[in-house]
């Protein structure tokens, strides 16, 4: 069943070129959705929590899906991974690592703290865009999402 | 013959004459001349023929009467009595003999009846049978008693012979006489009664002796004539059950002896020949019997009988077989034996001689007991070889004393080698024999000479082993729990390598010598002792210092022997070698997370370029500028940082690569350069800095230039990671520390979190990412301190409470 209502995406990035770059990618996709960002894994725990300035629903919505990459200061993303999927209110999201890193022990990592699905960045602009395209299609148009828990 | 009886004188011849011619009828006056010359012719012839008649009478008469003397004597002086007696028994004659015999004289004898003479007891049967006897005195013996004025009777034996002796005239009747021999049987009785008490006493004898006497006769068939009372006692069967039985003696034999009876049979018996059987006895039991027959022949040489006495030898039996069972015992056990045995007599010279040897002593030897027997050892082997052997026995002889001694001898049987005992023994208060024992030893000396040799090989190897080696002892506590170790042997190299001398440590415990001993070397050397099977290990002992590889084993129960070599030196290199490898490996380690990092940090800045530019291309078809100009400012943003992190990167290669020359310097200076270096960027700010630094800076060592970049780097972190705080204070100091220099950088900023302190010094790490520099500052400190052999580390309690900044530079000989 297609949802009507926009997709809710928390990108968690701490370069803020690409958060830029995948911010215009996700205002093109036909499918509505409200895009939003963190620097680190401190902002994005606390996000996901509704602590702080977070605590504004409108304005920061309690995400569908986390674009989550790995190399963050602070808190790193298997930390904030680990506390997503650890946490009885959070961890029914859908995570998608997307991270430069191809390396096998990450990926292991990331999968065994239940990672719903691991993307790597490509070098490549073009290619880069086919995988978010593809990203905008599969996740915002097919997957189907669950409600949030209660609080 | 009496003796009064004599030839006629020839006076009364002539009156016999005389009156028989008056007798006869015939006168002279008839005669005619011629019949009387006839007549006075035979007469004269008959004259003549008389007077030769009478001479010859006369010699005749003379030899008569000589004859009669003599047969007088003889009839007188015979042994046997004689008496003639007429029928009724009337003594005619009778000799002196018998006169003498019943000490009677001749006229007192004659003409008495002859039952005057005989006893009263047998007269009345004399009587009864003189009759038949005068009749038919033929074979006829009579006994009977004659009285005798002293002996009151003796015993006479009458032999009777009828004599009709020659008639005095043709007118008599024929007379017949009764020749009476009469024999004294007082001797013969005597000798009947000795032999009849003889009998007795030998009858007695037999009857009483315990050995059984039989005589066994075969005609007319076998029996038992006679069987001594003994038998009952001997075999159990009475003598009238062999009686009863004349077979009872086969049967008494046992069976397997009967062939022995056999052979004697036909072989014949030799008088006096001993035969021991085995018997049977009626109760079952077995014994032995030793037989001695005597065959009896009748005239003929035919076998008619068998004599023989038979004695229980069963003792003796049992007693031989014992006596031959322990002569073979003997005989066994001397012959028996694998030593030599020999046995010596000393004669009261002192000299000695071989008597007897063994089978052992022959075989060993070669020497036949024919060979020795009764010699010398001199006359046996020789001077040279014999003295020395007498020398020996002297030896045992003079101290009384077994000896033993060991000698090697050449004989016919080889050349060998002996362990020799002698043992005196004394007979008749003197040392009569010595027995000898010689155990052949050859082989032995050669394995014994060969275990020498072995062990001098062993003691040499002891002796000169590089390891060390120690035979111990363990002891054990109540429990059975090891507890100690006591040193029992311990070689060279062991000295050397622990430094501890054989005396000080051979008889010592472990923890007498080393109080403090680690209690794991304890505990292994107690599992290989009780027989836990040989460890091999090494191990670290403090009080020495040492580290050692040990083999351990146990080569008796309750003991281990320990092989150990010094591996400290290796141990050290190994440790080094380890450390060497895990630098690499970090450095490896590093490497690759530079590698990652590097390609990671140079990708980013691409993504947002390559990402961009597309939006740019898109922008301008858009027609969009503004757009666009912003965009080519983050593409040319992204491009610097990629400059200044390749800068970087080859910076950091640059200090392992390029060194300066070092040299001896105070780090006070370097420090008053970095921070007029600082102040510049300090007024730049606008901001006001508090330094603090120590007094007494030390001399370093090391590259002048690096050590700059060092101190400028430390101080630009503390700077920049001042924070909001009103009053930043920046301390510089030092510390001293064995073989090292402790330098500091302190700021009172706003520190870092405890997981945050091992990364910072990592390349392109930056805490706060907002933060000026590219994260390569602190990895160049890093780098360049590495270098130079010393350390960096940071110190901070947490966030808001400032760092110290540490980095170590080693002490040389000049500093």
């Amino acid at each position: 069943m297609r949802s009507q209502e926009p997709i809710k995406i928390l990108l968690v990035e701490d370069n803020p070129d690409h958060a830029e770059l995948l911010r215009r990618l996700f205002e093109s996709y036909l499918v509505k959705n409200i895009f939003c960002h963190v620097e680190d894994g401190e902002q994005a725990i606390a996000y996901l929590n509704r602590q702080g300035k977070y605590a504004d629903d409108l304005r920061y919505p309690y995400p569908n899906i986390i674009l989550l990459d790995l190399r963050l200061p602070k808190v790193d993303g298997f930390q904030v991974l680990e506390h997503i999927k650890t946490s009885s209110r959070h961890r029914h999201l859908v995570v998608v690592i997307l991270t430069s890193s191809r390396e096998e022990r990450d990926i292991q990592r990331a999968y065994q703290a239940y990672a719903n699905s691991y993307l790597v960045k490509p070098l490549n602009p073009n290619e880069m865009m086919d995988v978010l395209r593809h990203l905008g299609l599969y996740w915002l148009k097919w997957n189907v999402y669950a409600s949030p828990v209660p609080n | 013959m009496t003796e009064n009886k004599q030839l006629s004188s020839s006076e009364s011849l002539r009156q016999q004459a005389l009156a028989r011619l008056s007798d006869s009828a015939v006168s002279l006056s008839e005669l005619s001349h011629e019949q009387i010359l006839k007549l006075a012719h035979e007469l004269q012839v008959h004259q003549i023929e008389l007077e030769l008649q009478n001479e010859e009478l006369k010699s005749t008469t003379a030899e008569l009467e000589r004859a009669q003397l003599l047969f007088s004597t003889i009839f007188n002086r015979s042994p046997t009595g004689y008496l003639l007696l007429d029928e009724q028994g009337i003594v005619q004659e009778a000799n002196l003999t018998f006169c003498n015999l019943i000490k009677s004289s001749l006229d007192q004898v004659l003409g008495k009846p002859v039952q005057t003479f005989i006893d009263d007891a047998d007269r009345p049967a004399f009587l009864s049978r003189y009759r038949a006897l005068f009749r038919q005195p033929k074979d006829k013996l009579i006994e009977l008693r004659l009285k005798h004025p002293q002996k009151g009777f003796i015993w006479v034996r009458l032999q009777a012979e009828r004599l009709s002796p020659p008639k005095v005239n043709e007118h008599e009747p024929q007379t017949e006489w009764l020749l009476l021999a009469v024999v004294d049987l007082t001797a013969q009785k005597a000798a009947e009664q000795a032999l009849r008490l003889s009998e007795q006493r030998y009858r007695n004898l037999i009857e009483n002796s315990r050995d059984l006497v039989y005589r066994i006769s075969f005609v007319p068939q076998q029996h038992f004539e006679y069987v001594s009372p003994s038998a009952t006692a001997i075999t159990g069967y009475t003598p009238e059950e062999h009686y009863a039985d004349p077979y009872l003696g086969y049967k008494l034999i046992h069976p397997e002896d009967l062939p022995l009876l056999q052979k004697i049979a036909t072989e014949g018996i030799k008088p006096d020949q001993k035969l021991v059987l085995r018997w049977r006895r009626k109760d079952g039991r077995l014994i032995w019997m030793e037989q001695q027959n005597t065959p009896i022949f009748d005239a003929q040489g035919n076998l008619i009988a068998l004599e023989g006495f038979a004695q229980d030898v069963t003792e003796r039996k049992e007693a031989e077989l014992a006596l031959q069972n322990l002569l073979q015992e003997y005989d066994v056990l001397f012959n028996g034996v694998q030593d030599a045995v020999f046995l010596i007599e000393v004669d009261e010279a002192g000299e000695f001689r071989y008597l007897r040897t063994n089978l052992a002593h022959q075989k060993k030897t070669g020497i036949s007991l024919e060979m020795i027997q009764g010699k010398t050892p001199i006359e046996l082997v020789g001077e040279e070889l014999g003295s020395v052997l007498c020398a020996n026995y002297q030896r045992c002889l003079d101290s009384g004393q077994p000896v033993t001694y060991e000698e090697t001898l050449d004989l016919p049987g080889g050349r060998r080698t002996w362990s020799t005992t002698l043992t005196p023994v004394w007979r008749e208060g003197r040392i009569k024999y010595i027995v000898g024992a010689a155990t052949d030893i050859t082989e032995q000396k050669a394995a014994l000479e060969t275990i020498h040799l072995s062990k001098q090989r062993y003691r040499t190897l002891f002796a000169n082993m590089v390891e060390g080696f120690a035979l111990n002892e363990m002891i054990w506590d109540d429990n059975g729990q090891p507890i100690d170790y006591r040193f029992l042997e311990v070689n060279p190299a062991f000295e050397k390598l622990t430094g501890l001398k054989a005396e000080q440590v051979i008889g010592k415990t472990a923890r007498q010598l080393v109080p403090r001993l680690e209690a794991h070397w304890i505990e292994r050397y107690g599992e290989v002792a009780a027989g836990g099977g040989e460890q091999v290990f090494e191990e670290y002992t403090q009080e020495l210092g040492k580290w050692y590889e040990v083999r351990a084993f146990c080569p008796k129960p309750g003991y281990f022997a320990a092989v150990f070599i010094d591996v400290t030196q290796r141990k050290r290199l190994e440790a080094e070698r380890e450390q060497l490898i895990q630098d690499l490996q970090r450095k490896n380690a590093e490497l690759g997370q530079f590698t990652y990092t590097v390609s990671h940090d140079l990708k980013s800045p691409l993504i947002t370029i390559l990402g961009f530019l597309a939006f740019v291309e898109q922008s301008l078809d858009q027609g969009d500028l503004a757009q666009a100009k912003a965009d080519l400012q983050r593409i040319r943003f992204a491009a610097e940082k990629m400059q200044a992190l390749l800068e970087g990167l080859l910076e950091l290669s640059r200090i392992g690569r390029v060194a300066n020359a070092p040299s001896c310097f105070p780090i006070g200076e370097v420090v008053m350069e970095a921070v007029q270096l600082l102040f510049g960027n300090i007024q730049h700010q606008g901001r006001t800095v508090d330094f603090e630094i120590a007094p007494g800076l030390p001399l370093v060592y090391g590259d002048r230039a690096r050590l700059l970049q060092v101190m400028q780097n430390l101080l630009d972190n503390a700077l920049k990671y001042m924070g909001e705080q009103p009053n930043p204070r920046i301390e510089i100091g030092w510390r001293d520390a064995p073989d090292e220099i402790h330098l500091f950088v302190r700021d009172n900023g706003i520190g870092i979190e405890a997981e945050q302190q091992e990364k910072i010094f990592g390349l392109f790490e930056k805490l706060d990412p907002r933060a000026q520099g590219y994260g390569v500052g602190l990895a160049l400190v890093k780098r360049i301190i590495e270098v130079h052999g010393g350390r960096v580390w940071v110190e901070s309690e947490g966030e808001g409470k400032g760092s110290t900044f540490w980095f170590s530079l080693p002490k040389t000989h000049q500093t």
